[in-house]
Parts: structure tokens; C-alpha cells; sequence
């Protein structure tokens, strides 16, 4: 898969299973051996970010997410660079109550397979959890939402990272705001989207900024526009969108097909930007170029949120506005979008305690497809 | 499982039957030699301190009799290099490296078998590596603190003389 061979060839002739193993070039260190720990169950998530899959910790005797890095185009660049962030960045973010707890790194007998070990979240995604009835109830519902996250995914959002250490703060920025908003900033959770991360540039190409971050649906207009710099202020349009989309009831706000679809449905949604609301509009790479679209005609520049969120009352079109805010500068930060009046509305958010419990989901038989990808990870 | 050898106890390479000083003189030429091809290949000097903290750790680890000490030497400035943000390409890596071990020797095609392998070697070592220390990948290196300081003290034009390499 990955195009490099960590085993001796000679001494691996084909269904050496269980007896000794092939002879591995090297030890599994000071990361842990999947199969001497972990007992793999089912395949919970899968995308280009990797497989998920549902394990038994056997020591711990508890359930466990194992993710498996895909690496790709090995045999170039080595171990990919976006998977060495991940685990760093996961590495650092250990204790933070809104994002998964990365628990270890597990390897694989044939010493190619890598694995993150993280806790697991019994619901997959939001998505699934805003389909449940129990969250209908407007009392509850309507903030508890916000408190979905906190039990979603093991799904760790794509690393971003503009250069330098400005990364990893961005990744903790991140973060800390999804603490207090309620909100999983931390991972943007894609609800029922198979492209659960998003595809980071070739690991070759991040000297210069990574264009390609952030799942496109969420991805905020100055990366659409491929500006030069961009900071944490691209999480806060991300946690806009999620927002609109949980008070769509899970139907996403700006769900482009393209680069060019997703910056026509922003325009669509809030209207067109221009030098009057964006410093530095003129100046960005896209619009210098002429290859995007902006449309000018006077009416374009009205903001359809109202109607496109019509269960959005004043006060939460105006949060939502402040984050979806073109002008990176002028977005709403997460401080201050978390004392937004909209959070002193009744009713209130539900406290964690008064979240309705969530039955654990049926253990469904592994894909076939799961057994065979599975083996030469054992 | 594989564990560091704690101070004061022998390390992989001594149960192998190396003297203390016997490894102790490889692991000072092997960082001495990472530094020199950190300069032939321009890198900052961040990355080439980075990997020479791997290649102690990965030898606290492991064992010089099973892992060859120049293809660990290459996968650690690789490794390195690509998690301080000044990615080396394997191909350029390994020619510069090679070089550097060897300077009269011609250089090695780089469509030859034998190039082929050592890019090989060192991607396996590379796994080694990231094994050995838990991708634990992030360094904190100490003289960052120390630079901050000399900035502070506008000192900093002194400290581009002394050294020809940039942080």
C-alpha cells in the first residue's frame, strides 16, 4: 500500500500468520503491537484521512478507537508529514475535554501498518445525532446540540497549519474556543460527508502556505480566494457554518461541489464581498487574477441568511453573521462569539448532566471489505 | 517491548558487546556528521539539532550492531527536516549524504540500483525511528529560549557571525 517494505522478503513466505512472525527489520519501540493489545471489532469511518475501526483494549479492558494512517506516496516523502502533525498535535491536546483523548500509537505486526489509538466516542458524528428524536425538543434541543460535539467522532479535524509554530497555536485556538462555545471547533465534524477530512496538501508543498485545508464545505472565503496568510479566524467561519447547519437540523449551509460552487454559494448566502467590507479584498490572489467571480450588480450585495436559516431568530443571525463575516480581521474571535448575546437567550444551553443519553449503537457485522484490508494490518 | 536504556544502565548497543567509549565515539562522529551534511544541504540549523537529538534517543533505544548508523544518521535529518518546516527531498538527501561520507568517491547514479536501496534503507529507518521514540516528533530545543534571549539583547547581528548556518 504504502509502496515500502518493512519486512525481510525472503522470510516471509506468504501465510506466515500466527507462528513467528516474518521477521521485521526493526522493533515496534516504544509505540505498542496491535495484535498483542488490541482486538479489532468493526469499521466505524473511513475516508481519506484514514480507517477507523472499533477495537477492545484488552489490557484496559475498555473500547477503543484505532485510526490507521494511509500513508501516502511513501516511497517519497517518507512518513507523511500531515500524520506526524496529527499525532503531535493530538499528542498536545491530551486532557482537552472537546477533543478525542489520543491514548497511544499502535503498530502493526509487519511493521507498515500505523495506528493512533483514541478514545472512543459511541456516536459517530454529528449528524447522525441531530436525526435523533430525543434532540426535537425545542428546550433541549436547541442548545443541548451544541453539547453533540463534545460526544461526536473520533474524527480529529484535518490539521491545518500555516508555517512555523503560528500551526500548532492554530490547532490550540482551535480548540480552546470549543471548549466554551460548546461548539467541536476542534474538529469540524462533516455530517454524513464521506470527505470527513480534509485532503492537506502534498506533504512536499507546505513550505508555502497549504492551500487546500479544511474540508471544502467549510472552508472560510480567504482560503476560497487563496490568500497568502490566513489564521484562527478560518476555525471561526468553520464553527459558523456548523452552527448553521445545526439549526438547519443537519442540513448543510454551503455545500459546494467546487472551489468555484463553494465561493458562489457563500456569495449567494451572505452576498458579494467587496473592498468595502474586506480590507484587502482587491489584493487577494483570486480576485487580482480575475479568476473569481464577483458578481456587482447592486442587489447582489444583500446578505440571504435570514432566508436560508429561517430558524434562526434576530439574535442568532447576528451571531451567525459575525461569524460568517467575510473580513477575516472583523470576524467574530471565539471569546467573543462565545459572549454572544444569543447564548443568554432563552432557553438556555442545556448543561452537560442534562443531555439525554444516546443508546449505545448496535455493533453491526464488519463490511466483508473490512477483513481484507484488515489482515495486513494484523 | 523495547525501552530507553535509563542513564546509568547499559544501552542496546553495550549488551551487543560495544564498549562504553567504542559508542560513545559513534554516536560523537554520527552527530558530527549530521551536522556536516545538515550545512551541505543548507538546512537551518534547527532541523540538524532536531536530528541529532533522534539519533540519541533512537540509539537509547536500539542497538548499533542492527541498525547502520549513516542510514539512521540520513533518516533522522530527514525526519527532522520535515517536522521543522524545511523539507529535504529523499533523492537530494541521500546523494548529499553520500557525499559527504565519501568525498573523493564519485558521486552515485541516481538511477542506480545501490542509490535505490540506501533510499530504501533510510525509509525503513525512518519508521525505525518513528517507532523507537513514539512519534513523539516534537523537540523543544533549548537554544530557542537562548536566541530569544540574545534578540533581546540585540545581540543578534553577533550571533550571524558565529555561525554561518541561520536558526
Amino acid at each position: 500500500m504504502s509502496g515500502v517494505e518493512f519486512v525481510r522478503q525472503s522470510s516471509a513466505p506468504g501465510g506466515a500468520k500466527d507462528g513467528p512472525r516474518s521477521e521485521p527489520f526493526f522493533d515496534h519501540g516504544a509505540c505498542e503491537s496491535v495484535s498483542g493489545r488490541y482486538e479489532k471489532r468493526d469499521r466505524i469511518g473511513e475516508g481519506t484521512y484514514g480507517i477507523i475501526y472499533r477495537a477492545f483494549d484488552r489490557r484496559l479492558q475498555r473500547l477503543v478507537a484505532l485510526k490507521r494512517l494511509l500513508p501516502h506516496n511513501e516511497a517519497q516523502d517518507g512518513f507523511p508529514l500531515t500524520s506526524l502533525r496529527e499525532a503531535a498535535a493530538l499528542r498536545k491536546l491530551r486532557g482537552h475535554a472537546n477533543v478525542v483523548t489520543f491514548l497511544d500509537v499502535a503498530v502493526g505486526a509487519k511493521r507498515d501498518a500505523v495506528f493512533l489509538v483514541l478514545e472512543y466516542a459511541e456516536h459517530g458524528d454529528l449528524g447522525s445525532l441531530l436525526d435523533d428524536p430525543k434532540l426535537r425538543r425545542p428546550g433541549q434541543a436547541r442548545f443541548a446540540r451544541a453539547h453533540a460535539p463534545e460526544r461526536a467522532a473520533p474524527l480529529p479535524r484535518p490539521l491545518r497549519r500555516p508555517p512555523r509554530r503560528q500551526g500548532r497555536e492554530s490547532a490550540l485556538h482551535g480548540a480552546g474556543p470549543a471548549q466554551d462555545l460548546r461548539f467541536g471547533l476542534a474538529r469540524v465534524i462533516a455530517p454524513r460527508s464521506a470527505d470527513g477530512a480534509a485532503a492537506p496538501g502534498d506533504p512536499g508543498a507546505v513550505r508555502a502556505l497549504t492551500m487546500n485545508v479544511v474540508t471544502l464545505w467549510y472552508r472560510a472565503p480567504e482560503l476560497l480566494l487563496h490568500a497568502r496568510r490566513y489564521d484562527h479566524a478560518i476555525d471561526a467561519w468553520a464553527a459558523g457554518c456548523v452552527v448553521a447547519e445545526v439549526l438547519r437540523d443537519g442540513r448543510p449551509l454551503l455545500d459546494g461541489k467546487t472551489e468555484d460552487d463553494q465561493f458562489a454559494k457563500v456569495v449567494d448566502v451572505i452576498g458579494a464581498p467587496s473592498a468595502r467590507v474586506w480590507r484587502g479584498f482587491d489584493e487577494l490572489p483570486r480576485v487580482k487574477d480575475g479568476s473569481a467571480r464577483v458578481p456587482t450588480n447592486p442587489s447582489a450585495y444583500y446578505s440571504k441568511l435570514k432566508i436560508k436559516v429561517p430558524e434562526a431568530d434576530d439574535r442568532a443571525l447576528d451571531f451567525l453573521s459575525s461569524l460568517l463575516c467575510y473580513d477575516p480581521v472583523q470576524r467574530a474571535t471565539a471569546p467573543e462569539a462565545l459572549g454572544h448575546a444569543w447564548f443568554d437567550d432563552h432557553p438556555r444551553p442545556a448543561a452537560p448532566l442534562a443531555m439525554p443519553q444516546f443508546p449505545p449503537r448496535r455493533e453491526e457485522p464488519p463490511p466483508p471489505e473490512t477483513r481484507k484490508r484488515g489482515r495486513d494490518a494484523r | 517491548m523495547a525501552s530507553f536504556a535509563p542513564p546509568g544502565e547499559p544501552t542496546p548497543s553495550m549488551r551487543d558487546g560495544y564498549s562504553a567509549s567504542e559508542e560513545k565515539k559513534k554516536r560523537r562522529q554520527t552527530s558530527w556528521y549530521i551536522s556536516e551534511c545538515g550545512l551541505a544541504l543548507k538546512l537551518p540549523k534547527l532541523p540538524v539539532l532536531t536530528a541529532q537529538h533522534y539519533f540519541q534517543k533512537f540509539y537509547q533505544a536500539e542497538s548499533f550492531k542492527a541498525h547502520d548508523r549513516f542510514h539512521v544518521a540520513m533518516a533522522c535529518l530527514f525526519l527532522a527536516a520535515k517536522v521543522e518546516e524545511s523539507p529535504a527531498r529523499l533523492g537530494k538527501l541521500v546523494a548529499t549524504c553520500g557525499a559527504v561520507r565519501h568525498p573523493k568517491a564519485p558521486p552515485l547514479d541516481q538511477q542506480s540500483e545501490a542509490f535505490a536501496a540506501t533510499k530504501h534503507e533510510v525509509l525503513v529507518k525512518e519508521r525505525a525511528l518513528l517507532y523507537a521514540i513514539g512519534f513523539d516528533v516534537e523537540v523543544e530545543n533549548p537554544m530557542l529560549h537562548f536566541i530569544e534571549r540574545v534578540k533581546q539583547l540585540k545581540a543578534c547581528k553577533a550571533l550571524d557571525e558565529a555561525d554561518e548556518q541561520q536558526f
